[in-house]
């Protein structure tokens, strides 16, 4: 396509509807690697693994005794972290679907799961304002560190090969840099609920309950753009980067899959886009690789892949 | 071991030929002797039990281990057949009727129960003797029947033989049929025979039978009647075994066992075995039993003594009188039939043990005062029982000063003995001041009584919880109470309108508190970290809210009030704004979207050294600032796409772009480069950096001790960083930034290049000097000494070693010492004064051992140089002379020249 067409459109025909969950669905996570698969974890306390190009359910994974939250993945594959309600965080087998460990520390229920590069450490934020960081090659009860600047809620957290962000309800991004040592908290202002880095962690975007999406310089603080437009007020929603990061997608509360120019914070057309969900689009996640591949997860108990019409083909 | 196999043994070690006559002689005069030397085994010498074997008299063990069966049986070891005993298979008797025989006990027997009876038989009274001899069948139930055919039997039979103890009574005058004992006269036999008939010598007159009796048998001795061995008579009844019907249950209790418990037959006791618990008999009665009498045992016995009769007739008439026959038909009291087989007691079961009441005299009344007007008597007859027994209660020294005795020196009671008068007078005047004070301190509340809470307990719930938080006044009662317990300040007052009741129970609350809310003490102290308490809410004020009427006066001051309330809040409200304007700037900005600088705040954060590992991050504020990189590649894929250098400080390397890492790294790496060809480098082979890091040893840092042989979980982990590592850098594809040597350069080379080329200087001379032969030592050093690389202590001394033991070729004294160094000659001297075996020793392992150790050549000292070789030579022999041992020492030295030789030519390999 050529540059002077400006952004790869999103994704915008529904390719399948995965509707295996019995209530919302919280969060859906693409495999790593060539992401064939996705993971989605729900209310109803499993984690199903479908695949999205079929709109087949593999397996259904259920040991949680509460809504599951969060979901990551492995680098390998091999394992995928997830947690909820019951204030542990679950490692499983994903070929036999059980638990290869059970992390308890938390106090409250975790919001977000997330491994490092090559899956030694997982971190969870809680609800009770920290992030533990769990050491998986060691079988230690105790974290390997516990983040507690937060004072609220953390929301949200990303896991770099030397940083970590985290994102919580104080209106906090904060970014822990392993390499300098340092800890930058950027006061985005309103509860926030999703944190996106670039991939070159130059930049990160930040979605709050303003109904706004920031996208922030990593290195400065400083605001580089402002998507806004979207509901967004009350429900955890994620932002993410369109393909290629030249876009920004989300999804918002009143069901409409909402996408920007990076640039000049256009929203892309349609505007205002339709409502594909029935409720609040609770989780947005774009195909690492694929062009124009986007799973969003829908309180309303679907999961619905999208592709560009040409794809289908 | 045996006794005789270790005198054998010592024999043999003196040399001393047992076999002859004189070595086994034999003197012992009491007991057994040893057997001779000569003889393989000694027979009868002590086995420990679990050696011990139990062989029947054909020599076959018969008791095996239970895992190898226990018992054994099968053809080898039992009976005939090769399987082993096997039942007779059946064979009907139609036919051969005639053929059937009645098999016996006897078929059954082996040699040795067959042995075993015959022992049994022959112990047997002489009775049952005769009666086994006679009778073909001994135990049935046609023993009972007197038939004529018996008798004639028993008449017509020869006797029997006799066995040994028959012959022996025989001998004594015995005869068949007469019992065994003194002759007694006639009155003691006439007694034995009423006693034997079961009748009471109560109501016998034996003297008036002995007038009915011609006179002439008195005048005689006659042998005592015949004991008869009880007959136990068989159970017919449907009794429990044991049960003796008629028997109440205290009767049964009053039974006690005598003799030691009976153990059960059968199998389970071996020879070797001791009998336990398990093994005896639960079925054994005859413990139980009373013990049975015979009437013949004595003559004169008591009475009421349970007789056992002799004669069936005379046991069976017994046993009638011990079970009486009821009618068959009983009826309880109230009309109900007994059960058949049951019989009514003629005992009650529980007797009453109540006493009627006393019969109460006519026209009494009771008077307590009488008892109690009598408390001044009751003392008069304690006050005399005293008296009575003051022999028992006085002490030594109240006897003695009753009787007016000085008293005895003893220990002083108290410290106060051995203080001066005027000491003790000056404690004691403290002490009522003390008292007084209190006293004044304490009187506006003497009846009140503080309860008490231990000072240890009070102090700690002091500094402990505070269950009062929301109550201020209460809090600080609560806090003077306990004031007042842990260091004796005064308790609260009394509140004004508060009972001394309410008071005390406020303050045993408090100490019960106290108890309750004290922190955790000892080591559960740390464990526990109690939460701040947030329990300030609101105060609710009890009742309904009235609002104050007010009048205009009132009202005035109300607007006063209200005024400076007003004020209050306006000073309030802008103090919290500029706490919001110094807190929320931040807040500020974000209204105006001014995000940046002041919206950021950064704090240094220290990561965990895990995490970093994990990571693959180098931890950005480690404790030395030398530290060779993390091995891992995670921190190869990743830092090479940031484009840094993990060897490099953060603060170097900071956010630099490729480029500036990329020029460091290739200066870092050039001078390592293999461009000058030397005489040093002669030797090193391809790699010049060869040896130098031996050179310019610096210790590496305590962290890579740590990382190498970090005794945890760390320490396995790094074995699994390898692959996963590759899998990344597979993942991440090629890294962007620059080719990295093959062989990294460690970091000590690069920054010590400048010091390297001193050292490269201090080398020259060593190389090129001719060594002197007799002077040049070589050091010896063990192997052993290289294991102490794992030691971490920090001491300089011991660094120094462990450099030593570390390298093979080591000139790491050189810079500590500043020059160079070799064994110092003063050790040569301890070597003299050394007794002459240990050097000795000493000199064979410097000779064989060198394949075992190592040899670290080091260049001798100046002053070693300036010595010429044989002066030294001379001197030593002098002093080894004066020892009185010159050869030696001379010999040791000339052969410690060519091993000193010989090391000069292992250090030019080395070259």
């Amino acid at each position: 396509m050529a540059p002077s067409r400006g952004p790869q459109p999103l994704a915008r025909s529904l390719h399948q509807t995965l509707s295996f969950h019995k209530g919302p669905v919280h969060v859906v996570r693409y495999a790593k690697g060539s992401a064939k698969y996705i993971l989605s974890g729900g209310q109803d306390r499993t984690v199903r693994l479908c695949n999205p190009q079929l709109g087949t359910e593999i397996k259904s994974y259920s040991a949680h005794g509460y809504e599951v939250l969060s979901i990551a993945v492995a680098h390998d594959n091999a394992r995928f972290a997830s947690s909820g309600g019951d204030r542990s965080v679950f490692i499983w087998d994903v070929t036999s679907g059980s638990t290869i460990r059970r992390i308890a520390g938390h106090l409250q229920r975790i919001n977000v799961v997330d491994f490092n590069a090559d899956a030694t450490v997982v971190a969870s934020g809680s609800y009770d304002s920290t992030v533990k960081l769990w050491d998986l090659r060691a079988p230690n009860r105790n974290p390997i560190q516990s983040l507690e600047d937060a004072r609220d809620s953390v929301q949200t957290l990303h896991v770099g090969p030397t940083q970590i962000l985290t994102g919580s309800v104080d209106g906090h991004v904060r970014t822990y840099d392993l390499r300098k040592g340092e800890l930058r908290s950027d006061y985005i202002g309103f509860p926030v609920t999703s944190v996106v880095p670039t991939q070159d962690y130059t930049t990160y975007l930040v979605m709050t309950l303003d109904g706004h999406i920031r996208l922030m310089d990593a290195s400065s603080g400083r605001r580089l753009n402002d998507f806004s437009g979207h509901k967004h007020s009350s429900y955890r929603c994620r932002t993410v980067f369109g393909h290629g990061e030249a876009t920004v997608a989300c999804g918002d509360e009143a069901g409409a899959v909402w996408a920007w120019d990076i640039l000049d914070a256009t929203a892309l057309q349609p505007n205002p886009p339709p409502q594909v969900h029935h409720k609040v689009v609770t989780w947005i996640e774009h195909h690492p690789t694929e062009v124009g591949e986007l799973v969003t997860a829908s309180a309303d108990g679907t999961v619905k892949v999208w592709q560009h019409p040409e794809q289908r083909l | 071991m045996s006794g005789s196999s270790r005198l054998k043994r010592k024999l043999d070690e003196q040399g001393v030929n047992y076999s002859t006559g004189r070595a086994t002689e034999n003197f012992c005069l009491i007991g057994t002797p040893l057997p001779p030397l000569d003889k393989s085994k000694d027979i009868g010498e002590f086995v420990p039990l679990w050696k011990q074997e139990v062989r029947d008299e054909k020599g076959r063990r018969r008791l095996h281990g239970a895992f190898t069966g226990g018992f054994s049986a099968g053809y080898f070891n039992t009976v005939g057949s090769k399987e082993g005993w096997t039942p007779q298979t059946f064979v009907s008797s139609r036919n051969d009727r005639a053929k059937h025989k009645a098999s016996r006990m006897e078929d059954f027997m082996d040699d040795e129960d067959l042995a075993a009876l015959r022992e049994e038989q022959l112990t047997k009274g002489v009775q049952a003797q005769q009666r086994d001899a006679f009778e073909t069948q001994p135990v049935g139930g046609t023993q009972e029947d007197d038939s004529l055919a018996r008798s004639i039997q028993r008449a017509l039979m020869p006797p029997p033989e006799d066995s040994p103890g028959m012959v022996l009574l025989r001998k004594m005058g015995w005869r068949p049929g007469q019992g065994i004992g003194p002759r007694i006269t006639w009155r003691q036999r006439k007694i034995q025979d009423i006693l034997a008939s079961g009748r009471s010598l109560n109501d016998i007159n034996v003297d008036k039978l002995a007038e009915d009796e011609d006179s002439e048998a008195l005048k005689h001795m006659f042998p005592p009647r015949d004991t008869v061995a009880p007959v136990l008579p068989r159970k017919k009844d449907v009794h429990g075994l044991g049960f003796v019907p008629g028997d109440g249950l205290d009767s049964r209790s009053r039974s006690k066992s005598s003799a030691g418990p009976k153990l059960s037959a059968g199998f389970g006791l071996g020879a070797l075995n001791d009998a336990d618990e398990d093994d005896l008999d639960v079925y054994d009665t005859a413990s139980h039993r009373e013990r049975t009498y015979m009437p013949y045992d004595a003559a004169d016995r008591e009475l009421d003594d349970n007789i056992t009769l002799p004669g069936r007739k005379a046991s069976t008439s017994q046993r009638k009188l011990a079970q009486p026959v009821k009618p068959a038909t009983q009826t309880f009291k109230d009309g109900s039939q007994v059960l058949a087989g049951f019989v009514l007691s003629n005992v009650p079961v529980m007797q009453d043990l109540r006493f009627p009441l006393p019969d109460i005299p006519a026209g009494w009344t009771s008077d307590p005062r009488r008892v109690w007007g009598r408390g001044g008597e009751n003392e008069a007859p304690t006050a005399s029982a005293d008296k009575s027994s003051w022999r028992n209660n006085l002490t030594a020294t109240e006897r003695g000063s009753i009787l007016g005795e000085t008293p005895l020196p003893r220990a002083a009671k108290s410290v106060f003995e051995y203080m001066s008068q005027k000491d003790r007078d000056r404690i004691q005047s403290a002490a009522t001041n003390r008292q007084t004070t209190k006293e004044t301190t304490h009187t506006p509340e003497p009846s009140l009584d503080v309860p008490f809470t231990p000072a240890d307990i009070a102090s700690a719930a002091l500094k402990g919880f505070m269950p009062f938080t929301t109550d201020p006044l209460k809090q600080a009662r609560y806090v003077a109470y306990l004031g007042s317990q842990a260091e004796g300040a005064p308790p609260p007052a009394v509140l004004p309108g508060q009972s001394v009741a309410n008071y005390r129970k406020e303050l045993s609350d408090y100490a019960k508190s106290a108890v309750v809310f004290k922190p955790v003490t000892g080591a559960m102290a740390g464990r526990f970290t109690s939460a701040a308490v947030v329990d300030t809410g609101p105060k609710i004020i009890e009742g309904l809210y009235q609002p104050v009427h007010t009048s205009d006066d009132d009202a005035a001051e109300s607007r006063r009030r209200e005024e400076a309330q007003k004020r209050d809040e306006e000073r309030e409200r802008h103090r919290r704004d500029e706490e919001e304007a110094v807190e929320g700037s931040r807040a500020h900005a974000v209204k105006f979207g001014m995000y940046g600088a002041l919206t950021r705040e950064v704090v240094p954060w220290q990561p965990a050294r895990l995490l970093c590992k994990r990571f693959g991050v180098k931890d950005p504020n480690p404790d030395i600032a030398v530290e060779t990189p993390m091995p891992g590649a995670v921190l190869g894929s990743a830092m090479v796409e940031q484009g840094r250098e993990p060897e490099q400080t953060p603060k170097e390397a900071g956010y630099e772009s490729n480029a500036g890492a990329t020029s460091t790294l290739s200066e870092n790496v050039a001078p390592g480069g293999r461009s000058r060809r030397n005489l040093d480098n002669v030797g090193l082979g391809e790699d010049d950096d060869q040896g130098r890091d031996t050179l310019t040893y610096v210790r590496p840092s305590m962290d890579v001790f740590k990382a190498i042989f970090a005794s945890d979980d760390e320490d396995s982990d790094k074995e699994d960083d390898g692959p996963d590592a590759r899998h990344d850098a597979t993942m991440t594809g090629p890294a962007p930034g620059p080719s990295r040597p093959s062989t990294p350069t460690p970091p000590h080379l690069r920054k010590e290049d400048v010091e390297m080329n001193t050292y490269e200087l201090k080398e020259a001379p060593v190389d090129d000097k001719p060594v002197d032969i007799a002077t040049f030592k070589p050091v010896f050093v063990a192997r052993a000494a290289k294991d102490v690389d794992k030691d971490n202590s920090k001491s300089l001394k011991k660094n120094k070693d462990k450099r030593k033991a570390k390298a093979i070729v080591s000139f790491a004294d050189e810079e500590e010492d500043g020059g160079l160094q070799i064994a110092p000659t003063a050790s040569k001297s301890r070597d003299s004064e050394r007794p002459k075996k240990r050097r000795k020793k000493d000199k064979a392992k410097e000779d064989g051992g060198t394949e075992e150790d190592m040899w670290v050549e080091k260049p001798p000292p100046e002053i070693v140089q300036t010595l010429e070789t044989v002066p030294v030579q001379r001197r030593r022999a002098e002093e080894d002379a004066g020892a009185g041992a010159g050869y030696q020492e001379l010999s040791a030295d000339s052969a410690q020249v060519p091993s000193a030789a010989r090391a000069r030519k292992k250090a030019i390999d080395f070259m």
